[in-house]
């Protein structure tokens, strides 16, 4: 298994909140990692540090054990660093299809073919015709969040970074996420790193979890070892168990 | 480029003391624009259209009471009217929308009144034919017309106000909360749209008690506002929005670059070094000069 | 098939385009001042389409048209009327001129993260800077060109309507290419733009060259319409912010919105301006004013979304007799 992104010792301050404190993040190859932690502990900030959305002020990233520590993030989702949104981010006045079509382009020079790269995408994330030609500013939130997984799927990116894809959905809608996601994974060979509070969610769909808590990495480990890690627990529910 | 006129230094006393009368008052305008684009993150563009037309509000009850108090006070009445009715009416619906559509908003507001006095008032200049203190004081070498020592008092006074309000009152503070963060503001139980109404009023009076001032030692045309929304805008940029001091200290140093540009530098000459400034800070420091964005 | 159709589209409105320039040439051809008026209106629908091009498809808020426009115009003037080049060529070297300030100007502008209002009054001070230094540098006077390249009305509304159709052909080649999908995403999210790894400060600086290309070599024609150049005619904020106004009731990337309110709205506000003047000056200037409120309050998405509202009542108002309801 090789390491397909490492983090060392990075850093990020916020006026005089340290956000991210010192953190060897590490993903390999292949897998799915859970990223999770409360509120305010640092996992969109990460995830930002590593995809150039922020500069860190100290510390190293690393992808295919080349350094990307502050590259911008046109760059990074062109080397294959995808990310997706916590807060949706649409094109209101693209269609679909359109937004996704945007994306492929990165890749593609053709219009035409960039057009059914979108389509099949897509049509994996179980959109209809109809569904492909609607505005960004008539879907659903779910559907946002498909879009949202589409754009970054067509990239064909080798790490996917997936910010609470979850939130505000109904039980069933989070039920499909799930196997779709692991088909995406399996089908795409994309590996990914998501962050989720739903419990649930993360303990089904990843193959080891990490753990962040005040800006740092508290524990590591397959879902199982974490759920026993006293720790973990501590830091959840606020006490000792 | 350089008219050597006057280079010695009874002149640029002058100069810089009109100049900081000049800038009292401006700071006193960017401070209702401050206010407005700080807490309703609104951005208006007819600022300068709004004290152009209370200029010639003043100017038309003055002249025909006879009494500068009275325009004043009937002013102030209809302006607290008119802001609420533009925040009602029109900035409501658009809060939170995209910049762009504010900005569109606020210029048709702008033109609307722009072209309103035009038609009413036609081109030419109106100034009041009595001011409130016309006659000239010595301060020590310098001799000063009364009416612009009392436009600059009243001015700083009234910054002074405006900082008391925004941090002593119960309203100028809850008004702050909402500038931070809205959501946490409306969260503790502060009546976010009572703010805005609020905020937005007396931005506006603000305004007008700025045009009743610049009447004092100035003539209103219907072009005035441009001038002035440009100013205020500048000012804003260069003072930050972290507080009064620094759209003061802002309003002094645009004041005395008027000022003496128009002293020692062609019309189109002293423009120059104020907008050049200007676009300096927009890009290196866009926190202002002196406080936060 | 989607292409052929779009294609089959475009040649539509292209023929519609043409059409509709040359009955508006049958229409006031007999009449110089007519003549004069429509070819106005032209002109300036040409330069609503270039500016759409940074406004209406980056999103950008450029108030600087006029500054460009002006910068042109006078490189191409010298070039053409005091040394002598042929005017095409001193055309294309003020378009030249004009990409490269915007250039400039906006490296830095987009390289600190100038946007949005700032990035509008940014460009609004630039036209201010630009007329009180070029006062400084040629003086008040009013320039006249010494060779007329073109000698007659009808010429010059061939010529206006020519610069017409080919800056609406190159928008709908923007606009169905890869840079038009970049600089809408652009517009709509600039950062997730970004993140799906679109390069958004090299797109909005091309976006930028390109229109002030178009209003730089346009200039000169503005010289050659009025006949003289002047500071204060040209580097005018006030139509710089009337031009961004037309482009934005227009729908922002919408080319015939563009094309509506260009030759429309202005059309009859140009109208009022010369027929009402002495009894209502500024009358057009209130229309404006009117219709953007009424726009920014009611329809934020310009003429589009009216024809959408439009279109979407009539396909819900098509219901059969005795239909269920």
């Amino acid at each position: 298994m090789s390491t397909l992104l490492e983090t060392r010792k990075l850093t990020k301050r916020f006026g005089g909140i340290i956000a991210v404190k010192e953190v060897d993040f590490k993903v390999e190859k292949g897998v799915i990692k859970g990223l999770i932690g409360p509120n305010g502990s640092g996992k969109t900030t990460l995830i930002n540090c590593i995809t150039g959305v922020h500069r860190p002020d100290e510390g190293r990233v690393f992808f295919e054990s080349r350094d990307i520590t502050g590259l911008p993030p046109h760059r990074a989702a062109k080397i294959g660093v995808a990310r997706t949104w916590q807060i949706v981010r649409p094109f209101k006045k693209m269609t679909v299809l359109e937004a996704v079509m945007t994306s492929a382009l990165i890749r593609v020079k053709d219009l035409s073919v960039a057009r059914s790269e979108a389509v099949d995408v897509l049509k994996l994330l179980g959109f209809t015709e109809e569904l492909m030609n609607r505005r960004g500013s008539d879907i659903t939130l779910v559907q946002h969040k498909l879009v949202d997984l589409a754009r970054a799927i067509v990239l064909k990116p080798k790490l996917l970074f997936i910010d609470e894809i979850a939130a505000g959905l109904r039980p069933v809608e989070v039920e499909g996420l799930i196997d779709l996601l692991r088909r995406v994974h399996r089908e795409l060979d994309i590996t990914m790193v998501v962050v989720e509070h739903l419990m649930t969610f993360i303990m089904k769909l990843s193959d080891e979890i990490a753990v962040m808590h005040e800006g740092q990495l508290i524990a590591e480990g397959s879902p199982e070892e974490v759920a026993k890690n006293p720790r973990v627990v501590e830091v959840y529910l606020g006490m000792r168990v | 480029m350089f008219e050597p006129t006057a280079f010695d230094l009874p002149a640029i006393g002058t100069g810089v003391v009109n100049g900081l009368v000049l800038g009292s008052l401006y700071a006193l305008a960017s401070l209702g624009l401050a206010l407005i684009f700080g807490v309703l993150d609104i951005i208006n563009f007819a600022h300068g259209d709004i004290l152009m037309i209370s200029s010639y509000i003043v100017y038309l009850v003055a002249l025909s009471t006879g009494n500068p108090w009275i325009a004043l006070l009937s002013s102030l009445a209809l302006f607290a009217l008119f802001g609420a009715g533009v925040y009602r009416g029109i900035i409501h619906y658009v809060l939170g929308k995209e910049p762009l559509i504010q900005i569109a908003i606020t210029v048709g507001l702008g033109l609307i009144l722009q072209n309103l006095a035009l038609a009413l008032f036609r081109a030419e200049p109106r100034a009041l034919p009595s001011t409130l203190f016309p006659y000239p004081l010595s301060i020590g070498p310098l001799t000063l017309s009364a009416n612009r020592v009392f436009v600059a008092l009243v001015s700083i006074i009234l910054c002074i106000l405006v900082h008391y309000y925004s941090t002593r009152t119960k309203l100028g503070l809850a008004s702050r909360a909402v500038a931070e963060n809205r959501e946490a503001a409306w969260l503790m139980g502060i009546n976010v749209p009572l703010i805005y109404m609020a905020t937005f009023t007396i931005g506006v009076l603000l305004t007008t008690t700025a045009a009743f001032l610049w009447m004092q030692i100035g003539p209103v045309d219907p072009y005035l506002g441009t001038i002035f929304g440009l100013l205020c805008w500048i000012i804003v940029a260069l003072g930050g929005l972290g507080g009064v001091a620094g759209i003061i200290a802002s309003g002094f140093i645009i004041g005395v670059l008027d000022s003496l540009g128009s002293i020692f530098l062609t019309p189109s000459g002293k423009y120059i070094p104020m907008y050049i400034a200007f676009i300096l800070t927009i890009w290196f420091k866009p926190r202002g000069l002196f406080g936060r964005r | 098939m989607l292409r052929s159709l779009r294609r089959r589209g475009l040649y539509l409105r292209l023929i519609g385009l043409v059409v509709l320039l040359a009955a508006m040439y049958i229409a006031f051809m007999t009449n110089k001042y007519y003549l004069l008026f429509i070819t106005n209106l032209v002109f300036f629908a040409a330069i609503v389409l270039a500016w759409n091009i940074i406004g209406g498809y980056a999103g950008q808020l450029d108030l600087g048209t006029t500054g460009y426009m002006g910068v042109g115009a006078i490189v191409s003037s010298i070039l053409s009327n005091n040394i002598g080049l042929h005017p095409l060529i001193s055309i294309i070297l003020g378009g030249l001129s004009s990409a490269l300030l915007a250039g400039a100007i906006g490296f830095p502008m987009f390289r600190f993260g100038v946007r949005e209002v700032w990035y509008a009054l940014s460009t609004a001070a630039i036209v201010v800077i630009l007329n009180n230094a070029v006062r400084l540098l040629i003086g008040p006077y009013e320039y006249y060109l010494r060779v007329r390249p073109i000698k007659t009305y009808d010429e010059l509304y061939l010529a206006t309507s020519i610069a017409l159709v080919l800056v609406f052909l190159l928008n709908h080649a923007v606009n169905n290419s890869r840079l038009g999908y970049y600089l809408k995403a652009i517009r709509e999210d600039e950062l997730a733009a970004e993140a799906i790894g679109v390069d958004t400060r090299r797109y909005k600086l091309l976006a930028l060259m390109i229109y002030a290309f178009i209003v730089g070599s346009l200039g000169y024609l503005y010289v050659v319409m009025i006949g003289y150049f002047y500071t204060y005619r040209f580097f005018d904020t006030g139509i710089s912010v009337s031009i961004a106004i037309l482009g934005i009731i227009g729908g922002l990337g919408s080319i015939e919105g563009c094309l509506v309110s260009a030759f429309l709205l202005r059309g009859v506000g140009e109208y009022l301006r010369t027929s009402l003047a002495h009894i209502i000056p500024g009358l057009h200037l209130l229309l404006y004013g009117a219709v953007l409120i009424t726009l920014g309050v009611v329809e934020p998405e310009g003429i589009p979304g009216i024809a959408r509202r439009f279109t979407t009542l009539l396909k819900t108002t098509k219901r059969p007799v005795g239909g269920v309801k």
